[in-house]
């Protein structure tokens, strides 16, 4: 196969302009919608699969029944907790202390729906063995004394975005405990949440020392509240299977406890990606189909047009594969060239949904770029076969006999 | 008046190679075993003579364009033989046809058939390009189109062309791969009477310059006076009855 077979392929893929154009812009449309679709499925998979690994072997126990802020856990559940079978499993644990009440901030910024509006008390210590937020601190420092706070810096942007200049290292936070009283917490530092926005999940946005956390509590809950609300365990654990079956010795405890699995995000965020990677399936297949028809087509017909100059060409001499390989380029350019546009008006997409949403979770990565032109020359050779075969078989003399 | 082809029994036995083409009991059956069926070519010999130039005439549906596919590897024969120089064509593979077509044969039709997509010279070209243009190549179909008179429409499209011109092409496009013999299946069908005669001029001309062999199928009388010998085909068999005129 020489060169030129491939230029006089390009020659004559645009002979028909307007049918090349129409069926390119077909295939296009269609693959700038599989594009934005898979670069969303394959993002979100990625940010949760990421902040799932890292937590596989974790589970947090509040409770039996209560929600974190309303957990009252006795003062020796780690001892309770370490009598379970298989206590060799685990790595570690941080007995936590949830804060409720930094209500305010819902009303003054726009938090992201699924971040969690309380703060914790964690003890520095065992937080360094989670690799928590006290040990990301980006600007100023951790928190020493009571009543000290530091927030996720995703916070701090937003409220910069909102009130330039009201929150940085220093401020002093007013606590609104109830209508008439408030406490004043001090912000002594800033830490980096986790790359990825999935980890605000479970991620807190306020942390403070076990000491500020059981002072705040103290000030108006009931006593009983004032002791530990949760506990995250760290067992030696590779799978979420494996930390299931430890999470139902938990379960087995007294007092009876809620037991939560950190590295799963249940059932129904597994069901989205789940509903994202057939509907993106769907559709890729869907366009892929539609624009192999189109090229089918438009070949087709290029192909019946052209008859006579087949004829010539195996008249001089021409193999038919090499007429064969001639008419399959000609549908590869046209696939090829469709994806290219696909992912021009996909990332066009992309920026677009971007600015509309303000944020970029969706990124369009060079594995999908080469897999669209892939599936491009895919359909091109698919949808090349048939009219590459019609134009290779026919009889020369029979065609130029029927003129 | 050219001379008329008969079957002769020197044929068969020719040692000095003064044949390129030796048809022996050519018979061509379309749709064999079928109600239908058509006997094209009924038992034809003849010789064609190196460097010659002859016509096949005959009326309507008596065999002509069945016997120029046949010689020009185009399509099979039923039975009998037929020798392209020491080659038994008759007995070749498709793809050995191809091979064949391409290094030794070269076609013009009376529609031209030149790709409207490509310049007269990538017309010219066309023949060569599975296996790659080279420099010679392309020196070469130059040289064919300025020897054809068409020098300065080189890199003209073939709707910027005129018909005899077009023919023109075909007829270089025709001697790219240097070939032994040239078919043309009624040439000047579709020019009218002055163009037809410059191009059987010119097919006359390159057939004294280059040696080769040229086999036309014409339907026009005042083509047939132009060439060295005379093929009347009558009911696929050779009519040895003379026209008188
Ligand atoms: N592919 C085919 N299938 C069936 N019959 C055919 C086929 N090709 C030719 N024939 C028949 O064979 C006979 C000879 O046809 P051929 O085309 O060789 O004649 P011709 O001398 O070239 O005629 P014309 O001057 O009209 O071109 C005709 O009866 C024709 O109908
Ligand atoms: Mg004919």
């Amino acid at each position: 196969m020489s060169l030129q077979t491939i230029s006089f392929a390009l020659k004559n893929t645009f002979r028909k302009k307007s049918i090349a154009f129409i069926s390119i812009l077909g295939i296009g449309i269609g693959i700038a919608l599989m594009i934005v679709i898979s670069s969303a499925t394959i993002s979100m998979d990625k940010m949760m699969t990421d902040t799932l690994a890292s937590r596989v072997g974790d589970v947090e126990v509040t409770e039996y029944g209560k929600p974190p802020v309303l957990s009252a856990l006795p003062e020796n559940i780690t001892t309770i907790i370490n009598t379970i079978e298989s206590k060799d499993q685990i790595k570690f644990m941080s007995p936590e202390i949830v804060v409720n009440g930094f209500t305010q901030f819902t009303s003054a910024f726009e938090l992201p729906s699924m971040v969690n509006l309380y703060a914790r008390g964690i003890d520095l210590k065992n937080d360094e063995l989670f690799e928590g937020p006290t040990t990301r601190i980006i600007d100023g420092e951790i928190y020493n004394d009571t009543l000290e706070i530091i927030v996720a810096d995703l916070v701090m942007d937003i409220a910069e975005k909102e009130y330039p200049g009201w929150l940085k290292i220093g401020s002093v936070i007013p606590f609104q405990i109830n209508a008439t009283y408030s406490i004043n917490l001090t912000l002594t530092g800033t830490y980096e949440t986790e790359e990825n926005p999935a980890a605000l999940l479970v991620e807190p946005i306020f942390v403070m020392s076990i000491e500020s956390a059981r002072s705040i509590n103290s000030l108006f809950l009931p006593e009983s509240f004032t002791g530990f609300s949760a506990v995250k365990i760290r067992f030696n654990s590779e799978t979420i299977n494996k930390t299931q079956t430890y999470a139902e010795e938990l379960k087995e405890l007294t007092p009876k406890m809620t037991v939560s699995l950190l590295g799963y995000f249940g059932g129904t965020v597994e069901d989205l990606l789940l509903i994202f990677d057939v509907f993106s399936t769907v559709i890729s297949t869907v366009s892929g189909i539609a624009g192999a028809m189109a090229i089918l087509v438009a070949q087709l017909m290029g192909v019946n047009e052209r008859l006579k100059e087949f004829a010539i060409m195996k008249a001089t001499g021409w193999k038919n594969r090499t007429i064969f390989f001639e008419i399959v380029l000609e549908s590869v350019v046209f696939g090829i060239i469709g994806s290219l546009i696909g992912i021009l008006f996909g990332s066009g997409l992309i920026y677009t949904l971007e600015l509309a949403l303000g944020q970029s979770f969706i990124k369009l990565t060079w594995q999908l770029i080469l897999l669209v032109l892939g599936f491009g020359l895919g359909i091109g050779v698919i949808s090349g076969f048939l009219p590459g075969l019609k134009a290779a078989r026919i009889k020369p003399m029979e065609v130029l006999r029927s003129s | 008046m050219a001379d008329y082809i008969y079957h002769d029994q020197e044929i068969d036995s020719d040692k000095s190679n003064d044949y390129i083409i030796k048809v022996s009991g050519l018979s061509k059956l379309y749709n064999e075993g079928l109600p239908s069926m058509v006997k094209a070519l009924d038992q034809v010999s003849f010789g064609i003579k190196k460097g010659k130039m002859i016509t096949i005439f005959g009326p309507s549906g008596s065999g002509k364009s069945s016997l120029l596919n046949i010689l020009g590897c185009m399509d099979s024969a039923t039975s009998g033989s037929v020798f392209l120089e020491d080659i038994r064509i008759t007995e070749l593979s498709e793809r050995e046809l191809a091979d064949i077509r391409k290094h030794m044969i070269g076609f013009v039709f009376q529609e031209f058939l030149l790709i409207p997509t490509l310049t007269a010279i990538e017309n010219v070209l066309l023949p060569v390009i599975p296996g790659g243009i080279k420099k010679e190549d392309r020196e070469r179909a130059m040289n064919l189109l300025t020897q054809v008179g068409l020098k300065e429409r080189v890199k003209h499209k073939p709707k910027e062309l005129s018909g005899g011109e077009k023919q023109r092409v075909a007829i270089a496009r025709a001697l790219i791969n240097n070939p032994k013999i040239i078919y043309a299946d009624e040439p000047t069908g579709n020019l009218d009477t002055k163009t037809g005669d410059e191009i059987m001029q010119l097919l006359r001309n390159l057939n004294q310059e280059l040696g080769v062999t040229i086999v036309i199928v014409s339907h026009d009388p005042s083509v047939w006076d132009k060439t060295d010998y005379l093929l009347k085909l009558k009911d696929g068999q050779i009519d040895p009855h003379k026209i008188t005129s």
